[in-house]
């Protein structure tokens, strides 16, 4: 049982009384907007990623390139792949002229895109990876349902 | 304060310099104050059972915020106070350091990994176990979490990792780790937080260990 004491605040009080309360300063930037809400609203407010927007997310990189972002969702035809490789390769090459540059690192990661764009490969991985992730749940339910474990 | 305890505990903002850590530390402690929407009421009471008040302690000055300045010396001497006058052992005391939330910055100086065995260290680990007993909240802020000990590793609920594209930029990007949860990231603006604190506030040195360096250094590393 804690015992009421009418002067326990005192204690407190002195040890805050040794740094005053001061007035805040301006804000740094005036110019945002008004957005002072509690960090629980901003955490509320955004949706947590569900499994298939977190296997995107995962299986996507972003490689900061527009044309490389594109290939990633794209479907590449087997034709196309190798003469695309080659474009690919010289135009990277090319756009560092007079830089240093890892050719091998740089052909290796355009081979890795255009694999994973092959044939629209990836896209489909993805759905696969996210059924079979979401039947092995809905087993794991219906066992635990039939209180055979799991 | 059942609702600060379960959530909060003891909580770990980590970060690179100027990622908005400290700002995400004071951002806390200004939602638990009540003083996020003006006009600002803080949530500091006028009734005498200490254990109903919201106490702030922390390490840094804060600006606009009743709080009490308890740098690691300070700690180290109130460790054992309590305001109704009994042991700090007896079983109706009341600590001093306790009912409310402790701000640690640059948590790296008092409770570093490689000093983990130093007597003022332990006092602060010490502070890390007995936590849920005196009813505190502890937020440790430090550049990353190899920098801390194990005790504070090892019971840390809540981990928060600041992330800022710019340094002109106020959004701050959290990611927050809490036990038994998945990760979440969300976005924040720290641009009203910064007028609670000075963000370039330094971290005083005890004399004696200047002292015992300036020794050493000028024996040559052999005293």
């Amino acid at each position: 049982m804690v015992q009421k004491n009418q002067n326990s605040d005192d204690l407190f009080n002195q040890l805050a009384e040794e740094q005053p309360i001061r007035d805040t300063e301006e804000s740094v930037d005036a110019s945002y907007d008004n957005d002072d809400r509690p960090l629980e609203y901003y955490e509320r407010n955004t949706p947590n990623l569900t499994d298939l927007q977190f296997l995107i997310k995962t299986l996507s990189p972003d490689f900061k390139d527009e044309v490389f972002n594109c290939l990633l969702v794209g479907r590449l035809s087997p034709d196309t792949f190798r003469p695309l490789f080659r474009l690919l390769v010289n135009n990277e090459i090319r756009r560092h002229r007079g830089k240093q540059i890892d050719v091998i690192k740089t052909a290796t990661k355009i081979y890795t895109i255009l694999t994973i764009a092959l044939d629209g490969k990836h896209v489909i991985d993805i759905l696969e990876i996210y059924g079979s992730k979401s039947s092995n749940d809905e087993l794991d339910n219906i066992s635990k349902n039939m209180g055979l474990g799991g | 304060m059942a609702e600060v305890q379960k959530k909060l505990d003891l909580s770990l903002i980590t970060g690179e310099p100027g990622m908005g850590k400290t700002t995400t530390g004071v951002k806390i402690l200004v939602d638990k104050c009540g003083l996020t929407t003006p006009p600002y009421k803080q949530r500091f009471t006028n009734d005498p059972d200490y254990t109903k008040n919201y106490h702030v302690f922390a390490n840094i000055h804060l600006f606009g915020i009743k709080y009490a300045y308890l740098p690691l010396e300070k700690l180290i001497l109130h460790m054992n106070t309590t305001v109704n006058g009994l042991p700090i052992n007896h079983p109706d005391a009341i600590p001093l350091v306790g009912y409310g939330i402790y701000l640690y910055d640059e948590a790296s100086q008092g409770n570093n990994a490689r000093e983990s065995n130093s007597n003022d260290t332990m006092v602060l680990q010490s502070l890390v176990l007995q936590g849920r007993h005196r009813h505190l909240a502890i937020i440790f802020v430090a550049q990353f979490s190899r920098l801390m000990t194990w005790d504070t590793k090892g019971l840390t609920k809540q981990w928060i990792e600041c992330e800022r594209k710019n340094l002109d930029s106020p959004i701050i990007t959290l990611t927050v780790k809490r036990d038994g949860q998945p990760k979440h990231s969300f976005n924040f603006n720290g641009s009203k937080t910064w007028r609670y604190f000075k963000s370039d506030e330094i971290h005083a040195l005890s004399d004696a260990r200047l002292a015992r360096a300036y020794d050493r250094a000028k024996t040559g590393g052999e005293n």
